[in-house]
């Protein structure tokens, strides 16, 4: 198969995406899917992402397509964020939870890790109430785990 | 704000929650634990993941109740020091990383070992170093470590292996490991002619004396090369290569008749899932483990060894084992510490089914290593080759020319005028370490010599009509290149005679390469058909011809060689380049031989100090030659770490400059000069470079806007004016750009 063909993707809306079978083969899921049964022609359904979402993973493995690092590349927990990936997940949690998840499930490491930590840099120096108003989540620890002295436990 | 269900899936799986926890700070975990239930659940684990017991840390601990509650959860543990050996018996199950470093105590009163119960109550472990580990490990702990069959990684560094663990621990590091790293591993020698109980005394005694009855017992007696086992080889490299931490003299005269041996390796050993290696200075009886480890570890992919004083690669074993096809699956070679010859990096090159890496730093590595690297040019990705005398200019332009995988490269010295009209194919490099040549100027006049516009045009006949797309190759003018200097205030006119003197030296050089390539060249052609080869002359030079018999390329041959050739081997006569590549290389073949002319001009002029300007490669002062080098490392744009510092002393277009009172002209790193072509390198993070420079505020503002996003560390002169050095620095410092001065 040359590096030039094309695979059609199908978003959970039905909605068709054609892309090159490089920029497929980011995905580790797409990948293998190909390798084992060919390119027959047919879309290749996705019914865990929408249309809006596949697109910006789409997005994200164009930019990447020629990047010799795209598999080490967040490795590095210390390292900061390339400037254009910074860019790329200024979107609202909504639109960062699902890009997770599809990364998730499309299995492509390195936006699984730019995400995640995305998420991660939402929770850093945040107290305990400020990290549950970021979040939107709920206090359900009864008064006396509440008093229960962490710092010491741990 | 409502809860989305994406929100709700996305924090709900744990191996997201996992991999958002492993960006997180232990303080920050500590937040996230008192958030929710579900949140304390999902980040206790991973707060509790890792945990490090130093003894030189003053930070306080958990309480004891807290570790006997949470230490199923630790999986990663490192001991620094001596500390209590309660701490090892925490109820630690689940370690996959277990690291101990330097003291440790064994409970004398029963005789455990706290270290050998831990590794025996974790199976799953998969990583352990330990490193200077005192007391030494006994049999029990390798026999342990033997056990763990899920090992993926095990580093052994200054670690003493008594006669009798030398079987567990070789069972112990075979077994089950992919990497090993052994690091100053010391074999304990086995004194003959004792009873039992006076080996196990002597195994008591300190390991230098030992080592050093070692050295006087081999350097005394060949009957000891008769012994058997792992230990027979290459007594007397042992006897030479004894573990140098040895100074005092234990020579016991009433002993006078026994003699060492060091420990045989089990014959059932083999390291049939070993695939990374690493053998660091391994000197002593440790020495002569390394052809058994190489001959059987047929699924090694990656050797990297290190030498120590005295102490040279396994050449021979080395080579014999990649020839008889046990190291068929061997792709990455790094060798430091070694003076491996030319002719033996090729050989050893030339038996590798692959190459993914070489680092070979500061070996004789030349023209024959490299006719063999060129055979894996698609695949090689990193290659260090710095500090290598024998390799020119025009090599690492070929090296650039044609390793389109390469990802790493390290070389010393790229001159200016060695970089052609063909374009770099290295379009993926993340590290770069390579000085540019640009020439030399007079450290007081600033200028050698003078240009004319008609010598600059003709120096140059090459460049531009490459440029232009002239593809035909033009023959140098080598005299008018001579003559050729940058034209600036201040500069002096060179004398008739003095030109006369270069010219003579020059047509001398010239008779002495054609005259012998015809005498060789004849010789060789009479063991093959006209192919382009390459002859060892008695001169010290290496000639390549083309299918005429025409010089091509003239490389200058390490000492070994010519001595070779004097003692009357001939070299074989194989091609060491393609006749396309031959052709291209006509133009650096050329610099070359004024390298080689230079050389000698240099060493003729030697005797009279004032000629010796005559012999430096003028610094030719254009914008439009520096600007060559900018728009080749814009095509760089993956590069992370770039350092264009000079390397080496050591120029490549003249011997002996530095001695006439003359400086290397660096790149000129201003916007004026095309520094503005470097913007592509948006994912720079270290930039390393030569000065002094001449940055003003702009430079600097417009690295930080171009390079702030990613650029971490700086290092060079950004001004020779202090005041403005200072003032620089800190406006990078306030964008985080952690910049340092190095005084050239």
């Amino acid at each position: 198969m040359s590096a030039h063909s094309q695979i059609l993707l199908t978003s959970s809306e039905g909605t068709e995406f054609i892309i090159d079978r490089d920029i497929a083969d980011k995905s580790m899921l797409l990948k293998c899917m190909l390798e084992d049964i060919g390119e027959i022609g047919q879309a290749v359904p996705l019914p865990n992402v929408s249309g809006p979402i596949l697109t910006k993973v789409i997005e994200y493995c164009t930019h990447h397509r020629d990047d010799p690092n795209f598999l080490s590349a967040n490795d590095d927990v210390a390292a900061d964020i390339d400037e254009w990936d910074l860019e790329y997940c200024k979107v609202d949690q909504g639109t960062l939870y699902e890009l997770i998840l599809a990364a998730n499930y499309l299995d492509i490491k390195p936006l699984m890790d730019l995400t995640c930590k995305t998420v991660a840099n939402m929770i850093k120096a945040k107290s305990p109430e400020e990290i549950r108003k970021t979040f939107n989540i709920t206090n359900d620890f009864t008064p006396d785990e509440e008093d229960q002295d962490w710092v010491d436990e741990h | 704000m409502e809860l989305q269900p994406a929100h709700i899936q996305a924090l709900d799986l744990p191996e997201i929650m996992d991999l958002i926890g492993h960006y997180l700070s232990k303080g920050t975990l500590l937040n996230c634990i008192q958030v929710n239930r579900s949140w304390h659940d999902y980040f206790v684990p991973i707060l509790w993941k890792s945990f490090v017991f130093s003894a030189y840390s003053s930070q306080p601990r958990p309480p004891v109740e807290a570790f006997l509650k949470y230490a199923h959860h630790i999986r990663q543990l490192e001991f620094g020091g001596l500390n209590s050996p309660w701490y090892m018996s925490i109820g630690c199950k689940n370690l996959d990383f277990l690291k101990v470093v330097g003291e440790r105590y064994v409970l004398e009163d029963s005789g455990e070992d706290p270290l050998t119960n831990l590794v025996q109550e974790n199976p799953s472990l998969q990583r352990l170093i330990l490193f200077d580990v005192q007391p030494h490990p006994e049999e029990a702990f390798w026999d342990a470590v033997a056990g763990l069959t899920e090992m993926k990684s095990l580093i052994v560094n200054r670690t003493e292996i008594p006669p009798h663990s030398t079987q567990a621990f070789f069972r112990a590091i075979s077994t089950y490991t992919p990497t090993l790293c052994l690091d100053r591993v010391y074999f304990k020698p086995i004194r003959l002619g004792m009873e039992e109980d006076e080996k196990e005394d002597e195994g008591e005694e300190g390991a230098q004396d030992q080592a050093e009855g070692v050295e006087q017992q081999y350097g005394s007696s060949e009957e000891t090369a008769q012994t058997e086992g792992g230990g027979a080889q290459s007594h007397e490299d042992t006897a030479s290569n004894t573990n140098n931490n040895d100074t005092d003299n234990a020579y016991d005269c009433e002993t006078e008749t026994s003699f060492f041996y060091a420990s045989e390796v089990p014959p059932e050993v083999t390291f049939s899932r070993l695939k990374t290696l690493y053998m660091f200075d391994l000197a002593g009886t440790g020495y002569d483990k390394q052809p058994w480890i190489l001959e059987h570890a047929p699924r090694l992919e990656h050797l990297s060894w290190r030498g120590g004083y005295d102490f040279e690669f396994p050449t021979e074993s080395f080579t014999s084992a990649l020839e008889s096809g046990q190291l068929s699956r061997l792709e990455s070679l790094e060798v430091r510490g070694s003076h491996l010859k030319d002719s033996e990096i090729a050989q050893i090159l030339s038996r590798m089914n692959r190459l993914v890496k070489l680092v070979a730093p500061r070996t004789e590595l030349g023209p024959l290593a490299m006719k063999q690297l060129f055979q894996h040019y698609e695949t090689v990705r990193e290659l260090n080759i710095s500090g290598c005398e024998n390799v020119r200019s025009w090599m690492i332009q070929m090296f650039l020319c044609k390793f389109v995988a390469l990802e790493v490269f390290m070389a010393d010295m790229l001159s200016l005028q060695d970089i052609t009209t063909d374009p770099w194919a290295c379009l993926k490099l993340r590290k770069l370490s390579l000085d540019f040549e640009l020439g030399y100027v007079d450290k007081e006049e600033g200028v050698v010599g003078e240009e004319s516009d008609d010598d600059e045009d003709e120096n140059w006949a090459n460049v531009d009509a490459g440029e232009e797309g002239d593809n035909e190759t033009t023959e140098v003018d080598v005299e008018a290149e001579v003559a050729d200097v940058g034209e600036e205030e201040g500069e002096t006119t060179p004398k008739e005679d003095e030109l006369t003197r270069v010219d003579e030296a020059i047509a001398y050089l010239e008779r002495i390469v054609v005259e012998t390539a015809i005498a060789e060249g004849e010789k060789a052609n009479e063991q093959e058909e006209a192919l382009p080869g390459v002859t060892a002359t008695a001169e010290g030079v290496a000639i390549t011809t083309d299918t005429t018999g025409d010089v091509v390329a003239v490389t200058q041959l390490s000492e070994d060689t010519t001595a070779e050739g004097e003692e009357g081997e001939t070299e074989e006569a194989e091609a060491l380049f393609t006749p396309e590549e031959i052709a291209a290389a006509m133009v650096p073949a050329q610099w070359d031989q004024q390298q080689m002319e230079a050389d000698a001009a240099a060493a003729e002029a030697e005797e009279n100090p004032d000629d010796l300007w005559k012999n430096l490669v003028p610094y030719v002062y254009s914008e439009e030659r520096q600007r060559v080098i900018f728009e080749r490392l814009s095509q760089l744009k993956y590069l992370e770490e770039l350092n264009i510092k000079q390397q080496t002393e050591r120029p490549y277009s003249a011997a002996e400059q530095l001695r006439a009172g003359v400086v290397q002209k660096v790149l000129d790193l201003s916007l004026d000069n095309g520094m503005g072509l470097l913007a592509v390198l948006s994912r720079l993070r270290e930039f390393y470079f030569p000065g002094p420079q001449e940055m003003e505020e702009r430079e600097v503002l417009w690295i930080i806007e171009h390079w702030g996003g990613r650029l971490t560390h700086m290092t060079g002169e950004l001004n020779r004016r202090r005041r403005v050095n200072k003032r620089l620095l800190k406006l990078l410092s306030d964008h985080h750009i952690n910049a340092a001065m190095c005084m050239q």
